[in-house]
């Protein structure tokens, strides 16, 4: 039970950071890279911590988990949001929106 | 099930290989800092996840306090040039070149 659980987890995990390498490899802009890192990323990360947490097995890893979850989902938007808010306030070229 | 679980395996490494790649390309080659910034932030995250992949893989929990510590300085190096960017308004010359 617990290892088809991990294997779902795992698989889940490797499609989401798959499309985030994929997003930050090929979109044509820093807004569209972003979106694509801060979201794929950050749930691929959570399913892998998801997996760990039923790999372990114990109460600890479970909170443990918990833990490193909470800190990601809050930081990583975060930069996600600095970069975007950077990226308006240079008026960086952006996909489809010739400059004036 | 062992074999379908060293697969799942190979292939979280295989995706974490490539963010890793990608955000080291888009590190040495993006156009503007704010790409090069976004290419730190993508390699700092796929080496936590190749930390939480081998910690899945090994059963041991070893590696937990390096998950949070490079969290937290990934975090923190990218803010830190975000907002280093941010107070020095004046842009290098090489910044928008195609």
């Amino acid at each position: 039970m617990s290892d088809l659980l991990i294997l779902g987890l795992n698989l889940l995990g490797a499609l989401l950071l798959g499309l985030a390498a994929f997003g930050i490899a090929r979109l044509p802009d820093v807004l569209c890279r972003a979106h694509a890192l801060t979201k794929a990323a950050t749930l691929g990360l959570a399913c892998l911590l998801g997996a760990m947490a039923f790999a372990l097995g114990t109460v600890e890893a479970g909170f443990k988990a918990t833990l490193a979850l909470a800190l990601q989902f809050l930081t990583i938007p975060l930069s996600g949001h600095l970069i975007a808010r950077l990226a308006y306030r240079r008026d960086i070229r952006r996909h489809g929106h010739p400059r004036a | 099930m062992d074999t379908l679980l060293n697969l799942s395996h190979m292939l979280v490494g295989a995706a974490l290989a490539a963010l890793f790649a990608a955000g080291t390309w888009r590190l040495l080659r993006g156009p503007s800092p704010l790409d090069r910034i976004l290419g730190f932030d993508a390699a700092a995250l796929a080496l936590v996840g190749y930390m939480t992949s081998e910690s899945i893989r090994l059963r041991r929990s070893d590696f937990f306090e390096l998950i949070l510590l490079f969290t937290l300085f990934g975090f923190l190096g990218t803010t830190w040039l975000v907002l280093y960017l941010w107070h020095h308004p004046r842009p290098t010359p090489t910044e928008d070149a195609p």
